[in-house]
């Protein structure tokens, strides 16, 4: 399989964590990966992308080509936006539609997901879906959830990953942190049906 | 040993602890603030006892280095390119020592001027102190290359200098850890001769140093990192060094091209190796991040009558700015792919953090200048910086680290007054304590504003040098006990605040000022307030 993901949003998502989630997962399932990101000044409030490429032949370069990207993974909607030159025609997005106060955009919702239109799109309240899960703070958990559904990797392999981030937090955490992403799993159905027809077998 | 996912900078990291690390030292600075971090959180607990530390400057930590390694033992010292400015004395004459133990050098460069000043490539330092670099193409490379530097170092008796880019230092990759190697023991150098550098010895060493060159080449020419593919399409060759080459590797494999490519990882330039390319390409194209340094020594060797040369220089490629897949892409095949605009969105310049305490700072301080109108206000690097761009676009300057007190003092020499210096407390003890010296010996009537949150904010809040030790440090420099006001940065306070700096704008003499507040995200020190 081949996956290149772009994830992107603003300083305090959880951007580099979510990430690094999947990135562990792929190893675990024996895959190639490299990842990069923003760090930095860039965490001030401002915005913060990484690219994610898993692979099972090698990979070469970090930062992913324009137009090449499987999926945009918008944690935020209007920061996404930014990014679709990275996406493939055939790309999915998946994007949440639910912001913490003091990240709110500068336009409006609508507007924002306007300019995923035309494109095949899940969106997700993380929000809403994180407070039921218990874990307010683990919006980002949903959305990996989402995401988790355009690679191979198996569920499993996202528990050891998870296990191994937030197994020092205590069983609560972790159980909480399980039900984010499992819920979120759940909504990112539709995209494993389209991409495991296409690049991901 | 299992696979795992590292920085590049935690790669660095984890390579010299496996290669036995007695000691690490370095200054924060981003991109390379990760490197010491991961041997704080790692080191005392894997590596018996492997003695690592931050530093209050890049020189400190580089001679600290060299003291260790003068000792036998192998030693880290990581710093951002800047700070390799702050460490260059340190870092030539090392050279011209030569080491014993094996002494390494993460230097963690900046293109596109990410979080600093300028672009500025360490290679070039390489080439002034005469000593390898090396340059990894990804993560598990920069683990495997630091290890081997550690050697090279030994074998060499030099330092050797591992060079990684943002996209280096700031990307994960998968790293399988190696067995890790015992220390070396401390030993007294055999022969002492060889760390005095008065003229007498100097001239022996020097000469010593300048008979490696024909070592280096020969090393860098035989090296693993440096390597030629041939390719059945001649029509033009691809040099690429470090991070660059995975772009081209990637460019190729995608497109099926079969170009004859030569991968430069370890410098100096393997000049051999270069002109092999030259003699079988039509044309060549050099990729590199940084400066065109390759570019410059093949337009050389090809400009007689040799091929066609592409890179920076010759708008093939951004002459500014770090590389990008898409980049590299269009200067091999030739084409330039459309740029598709992102939809119009506001941008996020970075922000002091709602309630940072140089807010109020920065308010009170302004609010004094504003009856000063032909003062002039110099800050210096740091989050108090923010404020200098739009949308608050305050009076300032920001250049190099402790410069805002002695071009203040400059510019009061020169006839401007008065004159006031924004300073954060890290770095007041990295490099702006000798330039207040300065003003103290010359008696010169400069105001220093010292913003003391107690950490180093803006790299992720490690602890200042100056913490608990400020006005001992400033009235040790000689500033009159009377002229080292210390103030709350609260809104109660701001009128006496304003009132305070302005006493201190009309005395005709050094002051200081201290603004202390915790950072907001030093959650310790708050406690203990």
């Amino acid at each position: 399989m081949k996956l290149d993901m772009v994830i992107a949003g603003v300083g305090g998502q959880g951007i580099l964590s979510t990430g690094s989630i999947l990135a562990v997962a792929a190893i675990e399932h024996g895959l190639n990966v490299k990842t990069v990101e923003t760090r930095g000044m860039a965490q001030r409030g401002g915005r913060v992308y990484m690219h994610v490429r898993i692979s099972d032949i090698p990979v070469h370069s970090a930062l992913i080509p324009m137009g090449h990207a499987h999926c945009l993974l918008a944690m935020h909607p209007e920061e996404g936006g930014t990014h679709l030159l990275y996406l493939r025609g055939d790309g999915c997005v998946i994007v949440n539609t639910e912001l913490p106060p003091d990240m709110m955009h500068h336009g409006d919702l609508a507007a924002a997901l306007a300019h995923y239109n035309g494109m095949a799109r899940t969106e997700v309240p993380a929000m809403t879906h994180a407070r039921a899960s218990g874990s307010p703070r683990s919006a980002n958990l949903v959305m990996l959830g989402a995401a988790s559904r355009t690679t191979s990797i198996p569920s499993a392999c996202f528990e050891i990953a998870l296990q191994q981030r937030f197994g020092a937090k205590g069983d609560a955490v972790l159980a909480s942190c399980y039900k984010a992403f499992h819920t979120g799993r759940e909504l990112g159905a539709p995209q494993a049906k389209r991409l495991n027809g296409g690049d991901l077998t | 040993m299992n696979t795992v996912l590292l920085l590049g900078n935690e790669a660095v990291a984890r390579g010299a602890l496996d290669a036995g690390l007695s000691c690490a030292y370095g200054y924060p600075g981003t991109p390379a603030t990760e490197a010491i971090e991961y041997l704080l959180n790692t080191a005392t607990v894997n590596n018996d006892g492997a003695h690592c530390e931050w530093t209050a400057n890049e020189k400190s930590a580089f001679e600290a280095a060299a003291g260790a390694s003068m000792a036998g033992r192998r030693a880290l010292v990581c710093m951002k390119h800047v700070g390799v400015n702050v460490a260059a004395d340190a870092l030539v004459n090392t050279a011209v020592t030569g080491v014993r133990g094996g002494l390494v050098l993460l230097a963690a460069d900046d293109p596109s001027m990410h979080s600093s000043q300028n672009e500025q490539d360490t290679r070039y330092y390489a080439k002034l102190a005469q000593i390898p670099l090396l340059e990894p193409i990804d993560v598990q490379q920069a683990y495997a290359m630091t290890i081997e530097a550690f050697d090279m170092s030994e074998r060499m008796e030099l330092p050797v200098i591992i060079r990684l880019p943002t996209r280096i230092s700031h990307a994960r990759g998968g790293v399988v850890p190696r067995e890790s190697q015992a220390q070396n023991a401390a030993t007294r150098p055999p022969d002492p001769t060889r760390f005095i550098l008065v003229p007498f010895y100097a001239r022996k060493h020097w000469a010593r140093l300048t008979a490696k060159s024909s070592e280096l080449l020969a090393a860098s020419e035989q090296s693993p990192f440096n390597s030629y593919r041939p390719g059945t399409d001649t029509s033009l060759g691809i040099v690429a060094a470090g991070v660059a080459a995975s772009y081209v590797n990637d460019c190729l494999a995608d497109r099926d091209m079969d170009h004859p490519v030569l991968q430069i990882g370890h410098y100096p330039i393997p000049d051999r190796l270069l002109l092999e390319l030259t003699a079988t390409c039509d044309r060549l194209l050099v990729v590199e991040e940084g400066a065109p340094i390759i570019e410059t020594v093949v337009r050389h060797l090809c400009a007689n009558g040799g091929p066609e040369v592409l890179g920076r220089l010759n708008g093939s490629l951004p002459r500014n700015g770090e590389l990008t897949p898409d980049d590299v892409a269009d200067a091999v095949t030739g084409t330039r792919q459309p740029r598709p605009l992102p939809p119009a969105v506001p941008g996020r310049p970075p922000t002091l953090c709602k309630g940072c305490p140089h807010i109020r700072s920065l308010a009170f301080v302004q609010k004094a200048m504003l009856g000063f109108p032909n003062g002039q206000v110099f800050s210096d690097i740091g989050c108090y910086a923010l404020p200098l761009i739009p949308p608050e676009s305050q009076p300032g300057t920001c250049i190099n680290m402790g410069a805002s007190i002695s071009m203040a003092k400059g510019c009061r020499d020169a006839g401007i007054q008065p004159v006031l210096a924004i300073i954060g407390d890290s770095t007041f003890t990295h490099s702006g304590m000798p330039p207040l010296l300065d003003i103290v010996c010359a008696n010169a009537a400069v105001t220093v504003v010292i913003l003391d949150n107690g950490t180093v904010a803006m790299t992720g809040g490690q602890v200042s040098s100056s913490r608990n030790r400020l006005e001992a440090i400033c009235g040790g420099l000689g500033v009159s006990p009377a002229h080292i006001r210390v103030v709350q940065p609260s809104e109660a306070a701001h009128a006496a605040n304003v009132a305070i700096v302005t006493e201190e704008l009309m005395f005709d003499g050094p002051s200081v000022v201290i603004s202390r507040d915790p950072c907001i995200h030093d959650v310790p020190a708050k406690g203990a307030q």
